[in-house]
């Protein structure tokens, strides 16, 4: 079965408390198999080892982690949505403000023009190697507008970063996670995922790093700094054996239908 | 003038399984600090100051799966919504701005999960109130009162 783990995180808030607790949730897909009082306090992804009679895995089970902010555009859109602002289509608009103006005062207004918006937007980054990159492009509200100003609130619209998971789970050879990129090339597609050795029947704790990025002043422009918050979460494998949908027999078994006395290929019934 | 997202997501399968969004609905906004309450609830109650712009947007648990909100039903001498597009997608989401404190406002949300023509409406169980600090006037409180008794 492929799981879905979405965590929802409150980025501005977590920046200014300094923490994710209230400030992230883990919704998944799974809890229609939890059992009843089965998983004191917080949730727990329920993950179903599928077995056949002999105890042999029948079914794999894949865990996709997907981790959104409350701010900011859905992960819904397209990729190039996401480019928007970038300097392609700013350089775009300032010809089209260039071949629209009257004189050559007006031009030179528009190319010297700093502060208008018509010069290609960009980021600066410091990466966690401590690198300070300059990204073209500038951060889009919920609307898909760029912001106003660099401040905590736009922050709220950088999407979080997950950078690693780790703890018993992966120690314990429970899971198996790793950074995939995906085929669609329609939406954005990086994510982690893993597989699931469902013979370790029972509640495995992982945790997963997160980076949210926060605006700092620093020689008089805006950097974005990277700051690490730690979520931790579990996962519990329950065994199922695998059984007929049908028939609720032990699978393969026969589908629920009387023999016809006579079909053959090509035969009318 | 803040501007409030409120995130949707939402176990689409669960939901046509069912036929109800009980239980396989998680709300969440940004206004947590300012005073809104009941975060991954199918109740949440986002906290809205007059002049604050609303923004609901939907995300389904499982990406592949088709989730989008046909109708969000709220008062519109409170809050007049309006279904936009982001450019160049089919991607929409619901826009309001705050015209006067809300008090307590229950609103309803109606969903289009899997195809665009199956819909599943809320209970009206999310609201509006007003965050830290607002104030309703005593004109809207006593019309308010008149309307009760």
């Amino acid at each position: 079965m492929q799981i879905s783990i979405v965590t929802i995180i409150d980025v501005e808030a977590a920046l200014i408390e300094g923490t994710l607790d209230n400030n992230a949730y883990v919704v998944d897909n799974t809890q229609n198999f939890a059992v009843p009082g089965g998983t004191s306090g917080g949730l727990s992804t329920q993950v179903i080892g599928v077995h056949n009679a002999d105890g042999s895995q029948a079914a794999e089970a894949v865990l996709n982690w997907i981790t959104v902010g409350v701010s900011g555009v859905p992960n819904t859109l397209p990729r190039a949505f996401h480019h928007r602002h970038r300097a392609a289509e700013s350089n775009a608009r300032l010809l089209t403000a260039v071949k629209a103006a009257r004189t050559p005062n007006a031009i030179a207004k528009l190319l010297g023009d700093h502060e208008g918006g018509h010069r290609a937007p960009s980021l600066h980054v410091r990466n966690r190697d401590g690198e300070v990159r300059t990204l073209h492009g500038t951060v889009m509200n919920s609307h898909g507008d760029p912001v106003d100003k660099f401040d905590l609130a736009a922050a709220g619209n950088l999407p979080p970063v997950v950078t690693n998971i780790y703890g018993p789970a992966v120690d314990q050879g429970v899971m198996y996670p790793a950074l995939y990129g995906s085929p669609d090339v329609y939406t954005e597609g990086w994510y982690w995922s893993a597989s699931v050795d469902t013979s370790k029947v029972g509640r495995h704790v992982y945790s997963m790093d997160v980076v949210l990025h926060e605006p700092v002043e620093e020689k008089g422009r805006v950097l974005w700094v990277p700051r690490t918050f730690t979520q931790t979460s579990s996962i519990t494998v329950i065994k199922a054996l695998n059984v007929n949908g049908f028939t609720g027999c032990v699978a393969p078994g026969l589908l629920p239908m009387a023999p016809a006395a006579s079909i053959y290929a090509g035969g009318a019934l | 003038m803040r501007q409030i997202t409120i995130r949707l997501v939402v176990d689409v399968v669960s939901v046509l399984e069912t036929e109800t969004l009980a239980g396989h609905l998680f709300m969440f906004d940004n206004n947590r600090l300012h005073g809104s309450r009941d975060q991954n609830t199918s109740h949440l109650a986002t906290a809205v100051a007059p002049g604050d712009q609303i923004i609901w947007s939907v995300v389904p648990i499982e990406c592949e799966a088709y989730a989008a909100l046909s109708a969000v039903d709220v008062p519109a001498e409170f809050v007049e919504v309006t279904k936009n597009t982001y450019p160049g997608t089919n991607v929409s989401y619901w826009t309001g701005v705050v015209k006067k404190p809300v008090g307590d406002l229950s609103y309803g949300l109606t969903f289009e999960l899997g195809t665009k023509t199956k819909t599943v409406s809320t209970d009206r169980t999310s609201r509006l109130i007003d965050a830290n600090g607002v104030q309703r006037s005593s004109k809207e409180t006593s019309e308010t009162s008149e309307t009760a008794a």
